[in-house]
């Protein structure tokens, strides 16, 4: 019970927390998105406003509505640096599309433009209202990306589905108002169209596309998770993963506790059946008992969840804090909840279905037979063991064959392993039987023999305990190495390039994403500050290539390649790429060039603020980012067609000593407070890295609770089972050390057996997992195996099997246990 | 003689069943020479089998003494009371207590693996056993291959390879049919001659009286008459 509860509360407190989390990401896209069925967009370069015109006048479009959505900075006060998410929509076009209103003194206003005359007017929603404590009529000033501080006109409250996008903390102005206001030129971030009743989607996409150019994204308006980030995406899999393997754990607990408690009740379904009781009715008995078990687990689960989602939704707003700006809520229990805590819970009815119904359809002669007659030595089973073998094929298969899906192959390599360790492992063990007891006896003279034979007679436990205890070492071993090989890639290549540079940032590194660039100015006072020897900013854009949103970045080659270890940041030739850097052109990372199928010398037509620009692709580079991939361009190249307000990054090199040049630089940016930091960067990474592996901590525990409470239920129930069997031992003269040391080694073993099953699946379910976040984060993560961790989580393991072999091993330490009668029986 | 002498004093044994106390051992005396082959009767519930198990030191008596040659046993603590009665007591039982897992050799072997030495230090002794058992041909067969009678010869086997001082025996051939009693009687009698073992045996079968060389019975927790040696006819037909 304590294991299904366990599960429960695991399935339970994540389905709180990733639905609380996507919640406010989708009310956002929503009110954002208001009836507008298509969305025409050209990434983070924003499209011409004069296709807003062009759009307006094709047949079938209703309307079509402008948006540019910034985020602004709160300035002093107790949340300096808060995020206000500041939505622009041109008012006059806005009829239907997004639905909203303005209200000022309580009354609604009929014509919002008679509020945003003005270019700097405002209206914020009453949360951010009453957050900021502002009052109609007052002024609001905010720090804008660039780091330039804006005073806003707040002309009124802003009520209606649109002030719920980004949890309220949301304010709407005129979209030409904010134009000028970060100086976007005449551009938006993207026209969404609301189209004729009786027009065809798909037809009017092509009727756009057609005319605002192959180089503009004209798709169908979808609930993207607006700003949900791959990384995200990756922890809500990692967790559901726990999730899973926690409830295939209790699945297999609860198969071989129904078949233990099957067994244990077997005289009393006899005499039940000799005295009239149908077989149908043994299995609904089973299953009724079951039932009441799984429902007490399950509410026991269910409150227990509520305690845990609490952490886990703390530790999720810190990685949301970082990602984006969208404020988390606290968990909220919805029908959605209670399903998941009531299908886990139904999974023990499940499980227990197969031994009910084999229970429901022995003969009574057999069961009175079956009772009375010795237990029969468990032999090798040819359909177990045939099975184990497909499991070890499939595997091998899965694992080694690349050209599959990444995710195909996690879900291949983890259910072929668990079923190999379940059916193949203990029929090995089975098959090797002779040579265990003679190792055993030799290892241990007093108990070796007991031991080997003891063990080995129930294979249905054996299958059971070692599924769950290599799924929860595997488990451990594989998050360990995957987080180490993040750690350890992104290690490699930061330390690489940027071993000996100072990093400056205009905000913290752990800021949320939409972080404040350095501006050119101050670029150029860091360039030209004595002992200064090379600055490379970073310049970073999204364009879109393909219909697909694709990172853009830049480096100043010379720069860096004066100062850097080329080969960690670039594939292949290193200086051949960088030639192809300097002429110009384009460098791909591995996940661009996988995903769209580009490859060295093709070329690429990429839309930028300068019209359309065709770029060839000159190397590999071995850059991070989304799994679109990276294109990396020479920053001098990046400015003839792009025009950035500043960059989000500026590395520079120094003389020494670095410190006195650091603190001159900082004395000499005066309109912008600089984050100056060298000899730290792994420290920060490690930090980033820190808050998802302590996200992961929770399931992890979770999990290592069900296989501590699996062990020690098996044990035990092998204890009780074994009552008669420990009483014979004790009359033969076996001491309590005899019997408890009978158990603990019992527990040892098959903890031992467990942990190298893990240790065997963990580094195969590494690998493919390694390759699946490679896959979904857009970098190569390098497999590594953290020794001296996975040494840990072994150490651990054997150190949990003690323990649950103790806790089972209380029965056979009492004096007169076990079985005051068994003796007689 | 490598029997020893049995000293019963005054024990008591009370269990309780839900809120009642039941009284198996109500300060029963019995003394038994070395050697003696001792045959207990009564009816069920007398107290025959918590006798034979606080013998044993399997139980804790409330009160009285047993003393096993120079030990108390009753005094013993419990890992104390194991070693002592995996050195020096044989138990057989009704349901033989085999170890299924286990071939007939290794069940057999047990205590003395338990005591700690190696198989293959113990291989003769355990042949030699088995032989008189005349269990030879089952030497490696697993329990559940054997009947009710080679199952109890394989019982004795395992009670004598330690040369016990002592053996006790509950019931030994209450699930045998009649030949196989016999020869199970004969078998205990032969070696518990030969070895000069003391032996109690608690049975419902008259047929052990003809082995016996005293006989008693036990009523109410007590011994309730000492026949004395070899009975006559017609003197336990009350029993």
């Amino acid at each position: 019970m304590l294991a299904l509860a366990s599960s429960v509360s695991l399935a339970t407190a994540i389905e709180m927390t990733t639905r609380s989390l996507a919640e406010p990401l989708e009310v956002t896209t929503r009110s954002l998105m208001g009836s507008a069925q298509i969305s025409v967009h050209a990434g983070e370069i924003g499209v011409d406003e004069a296709l807003i015109e062009v759009i307006r006048a094709i047949p079938g479009v209703r309307t079509a509505s402008p948006i540019i959505s910034r985020t602004f900075r709160e300035l002093g006060g107790a949340n300096e640096n808060a995020p206000v998410r500041v939505v622009a929509i041109d008012l006059l076009a806005q009829t239907g599309v997004r639905a909203f209103s303005v209200s000022r003194g309580g009354l609604t206003v009929r014509d919002p433009l008679a509020l945003l005359a003005s270019n700097n007017a405002i209206v914020l929603s009453k949360r951010l209202a009453q957050r900021l404590g502002t009052s109609e009529g007052g002024t609001l000033p905010l720090r804008s990306e660039a780091g330039a501080v804006r005073d806003f006109v707040i002309r009124g409250t802003l009520e209606g589905p649109l002030s719920d996008a980004f949890g309220g903390q949301v304010a709407l102005m005129d979209v030409f108002g904010l134009q000028d206001l970060i100086s976007f030129g005449r551009r938006v971030d993207r026209i969404d169209i609301a189209i004729d009743p009786d027009a065809d989607v798909d037809a009017m996409i092509d009727r756009v596309a057609g005319q605002v150019g192959e180089l503009i994204t004209v798709e169908r308006s979808q609930l993207h998770r607006v700003g949900i980030d791959s990384v995200l995406e990756t922890l809500n899999f990692g967790l559901w993963s726990m999730a899973a393997i926690g409830i295939v754990l209790s699945l297999a607990l609860s198969y071989a506790v129904s078949s233990l408690a099957v067994e244990r009740r077997i005289e009393e379904i006899a005499l039940l059946r000799v005295a009239g009781m149908e077989g149908r009715s043994v299995t609904a008995m089973i299953l009724i008992d079951t039932a009441l078990i799984a429902a007490f687990a399950t509410v026991a689960g269910f409150v227990l969840a509520v305690l845990v989602a609490d952490p886990l939704i703390e530790t999720f707003s810190r990685i949301s804090a970082f990602l984006q700006v969208v404020e988390i809520p606290s968990v909220s229990v919805e029908t959605s909840t209670v399903a998941a805590a009531f299908a886990v819970g139904a999974v023990a009815l499940v499980a227990a279905a197969a031994p009910a119904y084999r229970a429901g359809h022995l003969k009574p002669l057999e069961l009175l037979h079956e009772h009375q007659a010795p237990p029969r030595a468990a032999g090798v089973n040819p359909r177990l063991a045939a099975m184990g073998l497909v499991a070890v094929a499939v595997f091998l298969v899965a694992w080694r064959l690349g050209p599959l899906p990444a995710g195909l192959r996690v879900l291949l390599v983890i259910v072929s392993t668990i079923v190999a360790v379940a059916a193949g492992v203990p029929q090995l063990l089975l098959r090797a039987q002779r040579m265990i007891v003679f190792i055993l006896s030799e290892m241990f003279p007093k108990i070796g023999h007991l031991l080997g034979v003891s063990i080995l007679e129930r294979p249905v436990e054996v299958g059971a305990t070692l599924t769950i205890w290599a799924a929860i070492a595997a488990s451990l071993i594989a998050i360990l190495s995957v987080v180490d090989g993040i750690v350890g890639s992104v290690d490699d290549a930061v330390n690489g390039i940027y071993r000996s540079a100072v990093f400056a940032h205009a905000q913290s590194y752990m800021a949320p994403r939409e972080r404040e660039p350095i501006s050119l100015e101050n670029i150029e006072i860091i360039r030209t500050t004595p002992g200064v020897l090379a600055v490379d900013e970073n310049f970073v854009s999204t364009v879109m290539f393909r219909g697909e949103p694709v990172k853009l970045e830049t480096m100043r080659t010379r720069a860096v390649f004066d100062h850097a270890d080329a080969g960690s940041v670039l594939s292949d030739d290193p200086q051949q790429t960088i030639d192809a850097l300097l002429r110009g052109e384009l460098v791909m990372n591995w996940a661009f060039s996988r995903h769209f199928g580009i490859k060295v010398g093709d070329r690429v037509v990429l839309a930028t603020p300068g019209g359309a620009g065709s770029f060839r692709v000159g190397g590999f580079s071995k850059a991070f980012g989304g799994p679109t991939g990276v294109l990396s361009l020479d920053s001098d190249e990046f400015q003839k067609w792009f025009e950035p307000l500043g960059a989000l990054q500026v590395v520079f090199w120094t003389t020494e000593p670095r410190q006195d040049v650091v603190d001159e630089v900082a004395r000499r940016v005066s309109t912008q407070a600089l984050f100056l930091r060298h000899g730290e960067n792994l420290p920060s990474l490690e930090r980033l890295i820190g808050t998802y592996r302590d996200l992961l901590v929770v399931p992890c525990l979770l999990v290592g609770m069900i296989g501590v409470v699996s062990l020690a239920s098996l044990l035990s129930g092998n204890v009780v089972s074994r009552a008669r069997y420990l009483a014979i031992l004790r009359a033969a003269g076996a001491t309590r050390a005899h019997r408890v040391s009978l158990v603990v080694a019992s527990g040892l073993i098959l903890g031992g057996i467990g942990t190298a099953c893990g240790l065997a699946i963990g580094i195969p379910w590494s690998q493919v997992l390694t390759d699946l976040i490679a896959e979904m984060l857009g970098y190569r993560v390098a497999f590594r195996l953290d020794l001296a961790g996975t040494g840990a989580i072994v150490l651990a393991a054997i150190g949990l099997s003690i323990l649950s072999s103790l806790i089972a091993a209380r029965p056979a330490m009492h004096p007169h246990t076990p079985g005051r009668l068994s003796l007689r029986d | 003689m490598r029997g020893a002498d049995i000293e019963v004093s005054d024990l008591k044994l009370t269990y309780r069943v839900g809120s009642n106390d039941i009284h198996a051992l109500n300060g029963l005396d019995l003394e038994v020479p070395a050697g003696q082959f001792l045959v207990a009767r009564g009816p069920s519930g007398s107290g025959k089998s918590s006798l034979l198990e606080t013998m044993a030191g399997l139980r804790t008596a409330d009160a009285g003494r047993v003393a096993i040659g120079n030990t108390d046993v009753t005094a013993l603590r419990e890992s104390e009371a194991d070693v002592f009665r995996r050195e020096n007591i044989g138990l057989i039982f009704q349901f033989f207590n085999l170890i299924p897992s286990l071939s007939v050799s290794m069940n057999v072997a047990l205590p003395l693996l338990l005591g700690g030495q190696r198989l293959r230090q113990v291989r003769d002794q355990i042949d030699h056993w088995i032989e008189a058992v005349e269990l030879q041909k089952r030497t490696e067969h697993a329990i559940t291959e054997l009947s009710g009678g080679e199952m109890q010869r394989v019982a004795i086997a395992r009670a004598l390879i330690v040369e016990p001082k002592v053996i006790l025996a509950d019931e030994p051939t209450g699930n045998l049919d009649v030949r196989g009693s016999h020869r199970v009687f004969r078998l205990m009698k032969d070696q518990a001659e030969k070895l000069g073992i003391t032996t109690i045996m608690m049975t419902h079968d008259v047929e052990a009286v003809g082995y016996a060389d005293r006989v008693i019975s036990i009523a109410d927790g007590r011994v309730a008459k000492d026949f004395g040696v070899a009975p006559a006819p017609g003197a336990l037909d009350d029993l």
